[in-house]
């Protein structure tokens, strides 16, 4: 019985382990596909643990497999619980940058740190809601293009970094 | 993969049926300039963004791309949702309507799934009402 226990132990350990690769994998992702002006929002990423409620070390992009939450091995976390992590963004102005909220602009004084992707016109209260230059039309700028949100989660990414994560970690099953 | 007719088969029956209604208004899609600046008249803006092209799936084709749509109507501020709702409408009947094709042997075959929304928002400053819908959809390019 124990090496059926020690055995069990090991595979809850190896899942709770992937799900944490595969978490680092999605941060750093948002991190690349989002925003960056100052990088304030690409270093907000943080994983929280559904059974325990910790964070990890609340790095900054990239991010690092420390700064994702060490997760139970317990029955009931691994195979029970559903959603084992939630990634959110703790800056101020994520509603905004994420392209949910209205916002007003202004020139914050330093150029931005990521590479300008769009550049014209600001059609909306909306970040990346930029159109070309228009006569007597701002000079606006963004870093991530209009909806970069919905496009990573709904236009496959997201589900190819789950799938690649469970790639790279699980055990070979050939025999040896 | 023809991306120009994964976007008309999206944004023709939306043109269309924001066309109909009365009074008719006016909808904007990538790289087209919208509504004057500080706009006070009602719009939409729409957004079909590509993610992957050519991922594998179950199923034979793998000549599809995946992307979202993301839906926006902007109506006056101050009145109520109520017409924002109708343009909301508006949007998730094409949307469902596109759901409804059947898969040819040529032309474009497009599904959405789930619509996230309606969620509205309006802030201090901005001189409009706020109703987002968003969604995914997988296509097929058939000739």
């Amino acid at each position: 019985m124990a090496k059926i226990d020690d055995f069990e132990v090991k595979v809850r350990s190896k899942i709770q382990k992937t799900v944490r690769i595969v978490t680092r994998n999605v941060m750093n992702d948002l991190a690349e596909a989002g925003p960056v002006w100052t990088g304030e929002f690409r270093d907000s990423w943080v994983a929280t643990s559904m059974g325990t409620g910790g964070t990890g070390t609340g790095g900054s992009y990239p991010y690092q497999l420390k700064d994702v939450p060490e997760l139970p091995i317990t029955k009931k976390e691994t195979t029970n619980r559903k959603t084992k992590i939630t990634i959110s963004n703790l800056a101020e102005h994520a509603a905004i940058a994420m392209d949910l909220k209205e916002s007003e602009y202004e020139y914050p004084g330093q150029e931005p740190e990521g590479d300008i992707v769009l550049r014209g016109t600001r059609q909306s209260g909306i970040r990346g809601d930029i159109g070309t230059k228009e006569k007597d039309g701002g000079d606006n700028r963004a870093t991530a293009p209009l909806d970069w949100l919905p496009t990573y989660i709904k236009g496959g990414k997201f589900k190819r970094s789950i799938a690649r994560g469970i790639k790279l970690n699980l055990p070979a099953t050939e025999d040896k | 993969m023809n991306y120009q007719k994964i976007r008309a088969k999206v944004e023709n029956p939306l043109l269309t049926a924001f066309g109909a209604l009365s009074p008719a208004v006016p909808v904007f899609f990538d790289n087209i300039t919208a509504a004057p600046l500080n706009s006070t008249t009602e719009y939409v803006r729409v957004n079909v963004t590509f993610g992957l092209t050519n991922d594998p799936t179950l199923t034979s084709s793998i000549d599809n791309a995946r992307g979202a749509i993301v839906i926006r109507c902007f109506s006056k501020k101050g009145e109520g949702p109520a017409r924002n709702q109708t343009l909301i409408t508006t949007a998730v009947d094409v949307l469902e309507t596109l759901n409804d094709s059947i898969k040819e042997i040529t032309g474009t075959y497009l599904k959405v799934g789930s619509i996230d929304g309606p969620v509205f928002s309006s802030n201090e400053d901005a001189p409009l009402f706020m109703g987002r819908i968003e969604t995914s959809y997988v296509a097929t390019v058939l000739s």
